[in-house]
């Protein structure tokens, strides 16, 4: 079998083929999907995510260069053989409020079903794992508007499950869903490309991505498309280079994007752990920085979360506080008065 | 499996229930006629009496199989209306597609003299058929007009208001057909626009039965396209529908069934919108595997109540079609309208 299940060379994406209006949003596009892998798509609003996938899934005609999917021309396939190759989940409004949730699955059938759509024992099988597998079992004969936001996508992931497609395409599947029916969809994708599917996603949430994404697909107008292994982006700096600006910066140790700050004061900080990572963000946020030198004039040190301590080795002053909120009154304070 | 089985009982229901309300549209009408001479005649006796022969072979029996047919195709293309443009408000009165199969008509009727009765036999253009595809180009411009700008206009809201608009515009040039108009003209097409049952005589049902017939297979073979459709057009893709054929045959049917019913029987307003409503109230689904026989068997058994009912309260005049139908259609529309953030198929 062949490493890449996509793989596109010299592709183009855009509007209106072949017309006065062609509008082209990449030209030259080289990537490849790699086989049994959680990819994720990012890049900014306007980016081209969506053309980019719809073009992926056959929704939209490619504008020049060679697009591949299973080693054949994307253009060569039926129907039927894309819609049995590629499941698509999307956050489009669905009108299926009155289908109940193992008919919404049994959808995912259509292509391998016959004329009226009758569904054989084995298809009702692949219908109930499906529903198990994307953890809906419980709400199968619940109608769809029954169902939150999070419960939904994961029926329209199972469809794609019963479509026994050996690559599933999402388009922003965790937009509008609240924290935890968030991680659980993404957790839900990471162990279906664990069991060997391959799966794409695009997505905003850049955490959630770092944290569960075998591979990331970086797509800007301004660098084109940038494609590795996570931890190679974060290190080769491709992380930050896509999204530093003037306010905002990556920081690699924690994964994330801070606030860039040019820390008026400098403290010098002892504590462990959380109490360390926590007391590092009020302290960032009030602007001061943490320092690392021995003769810094001001001190804090953190026993417990009740327990602060602060000091000033020139006055040799030294104050307590027993919560976050009094230290931080202290800290503002302090550069209240120095402005 | 406890909900299949409550679906084949509502089904069976149902099936029972048109037999009876079709034999009560025979055995009852303005004239009187013993139970036990109506059944002589059906059975192919006769009752004695040449007039009561005539009324229920040529003029009950006829009505009975036009209200069940006519009933059936406007419930049907009111349900393909709703699902093939997402939008649980369309209905072949709404979207217009009545109005145009009437300009049709009136085109024929007003200008060129056709009529669906015998009244105006020897007309030039051969009656009834010509009046059938007037209806048809009618209602099939209509169609086109409504799809064009539901290519551009995304609202399901703006699309029925311009529906409503492309009926104004259609009834502005029948007003103008009716004022040049002769007098017998105006008052045979004002008649037909009343609705009713019993412009299909005997000689006319085969042409009139093949019409609906194959309206109505042609939806029957939509079934499963029709459930991918309900997850919107890319997911519909996805699964491999050919959308847009699908649609184009969805509203071929349409278009047929609606112009075929109104060229016969005048245009019939709220069947169409309200059974579909009615089927999936009482079925709580929307599979259309089950939703589309039992809408196309309550279209059969509402039309069938409503021409009951226009013949029922004084006994010696018969009501026209249109003012039974707003009243059975209205409450339903207005309780759908009302519930919607309860009624499932909404959300």
């Amino acid at each position: 079998m062949e490493r890449y299940v996509f793989s596109a060379e010299g592709l183009a994406i855009g509007y209106d083929r072949a017309t006065k209006r062609e509008k082209r949003l990449y030209e030259g596009l080289h990537f490849g999907l790699r086989r049994g892998t959680l990819t994720c798509l990012i890049g900014p609003n306007g980016a081209g995510k969506s053309t980019l996938l719809r073009t992926l899934s056959g929704s939209q005609p490619l504008l020049s260069g060679k697009l591949m999917l299973e080693g054949r021309p994307l253009e060569s396939y039926s129907r039927t053989e894309l819609s049995r190759t590629l499941g698509l989940v999307l956050t489009d409004r669905t009108h299926a409020g009155g289908l109940r949730v193992r008919e919404v699955i049994a959808l995912g059938r259509y292509p391998h079903s016959g004329f009226f759509g009758r569904l054989s024992a084995q298809d009702l099988q692949i219908v109930e794992q499906a529903l198990s597998m994307a953890g809906v079992s419980h709400k199968a004969d619940s109608y769809m508007a029954e169902l939150s936001d999070g419960e939904r996508q994961k029926v329209m992931i199972a469809k794609a499950l019963a479509q026994e497609c050996p690559v599933v395409v999402l388009d922003e599947p965790t937009a509008f869903l609240d924290v935890s029916s968030r991680i659980e969809v993404m957790n839900l994708l990471h162990d279906l490309a664990r069991g060997g599917r391959t799966i794409l996603l695009s997505t905003h949430d850049i955490e959630q991505a770092l944290m569960l994404a075998d591979r990331l697909w970086l797509l800007s107008p301004s660098r084109g498309m940038v494609c590795g292994t996570t931890e190679d982006m974060v290190f080769r700096g491709e992380i930050g280079r896509f999204f530093d600006s003037e306010a905002i910066a990556f920081d690699p140790v924690r994964g994330k994007f801070l606030l860039r700050s040019r820390p008026q004061w400098r403290v010098r900080l002892d504590a462990e752990g959380a109490l360390r990572y926590w007391t590092e963000n009020l302290l960032t946020r009030n602007g001061f920085g943490v320092s690392l030198e021995e003769n810094c004039r001001c001190r804090i040190r953190v026993r417990a979360a009740d327990n602060l301590e602060f000091s000033d080795t020139e006055t040799a002053h030294m104050e307590l506080f027993d919560s976050f909120e009094a230290l931080e009154r202290c800290l503002r304070e302090i550069s209240g008065r120095k402005e | 499996m406890r909900r299949e089985h409550s679906a084949i009982l509502f089904f069976t229901l149902l099936c029972i229930g048109v037999f009876v309300l079709f034999l009560a549209n025979l055995f009852w009408g303005s004239v009187t006629i013993p139970v036990e001479k109506v059944v002589r005649i059906l059975l192919g006796g006769s009752s004695g009496r040449e007039t009561w022969d005539y009324i229920v072979l040529q003029s009950r029996l006829p009505q009975s199989m036009t209200a069940v047919m006519a009933g059936a195709a406007l419930a049907v293309s009111g349900l393909m209306l709703q699902t093939v443009f997402n939008n649980p408000l369309a209905g072949p009165s709404i979207l217009g597609i009545n109005a145009g199969a009437s300009l049709g008509v009136a085109i024929v009727m007003l200008l060129l003299g056709g009529s669906v009765g015998g009244s105006f036999t020897g007309t030039p253009l051969g009656g009834y058929v010509a009046i059938v595809v007037g209806a048809f180009l009618g209602a099939a411009l209509v169609l086109a007009v409504i799809i064009f700008f539901s290519t551009l206009v995304r609202s399901n809201v703006m699309l029925l208001i311009i529906g409503l608009m492309v009926g104004y515009i259609t009834s502005s040039l029948i007003s103008l057909l009716n004022f040049f108009a002769t007098a017998e003209g105006v008052f045979s097409y004002t008649m037909w626009g009343m609705g009713d049952f019993s412009g299909v005589s005997m000689e006319q049902m085969p042409c009139f039965g093949t019409l609906i017939m194959l309206g109505l297979i042609i939806s029957l073979l939509l079934v499963k396209p029709m459930n991918a459709l309900l997850l919107g057009e890319r997911y519909a893709e996805n699964l491999g529908v050919r959308v847009r054929r699908v649609r184009v045959w969805m509203l071929a049917a349409t278009g047929l069934m609606t112009a075929v019913t109104t060229a016969f029987c005048g245009p019939i307003s709220f069947i169409g919108l309200a059974v579909p409503h009615m089927a999936r109230l009482l079925l709580g689904s929307s599979n259309h595997t089950i939703l589309l026989p039992v809408t196309l068997l309550l279209g059969g058994a509402v039309s069938l109540f409503c021409n009951l009912c226009c013949t029922l309260p004084g006994g010696a005049s018969i009501l026209p079609l249109n003012v039974i139908t707003p009243v059975l259609g209205v409450p339903v529309i207005l309780y759908v309208i009302v519930n919607q953030k309860r009624i499932q198929y909404f959300n």
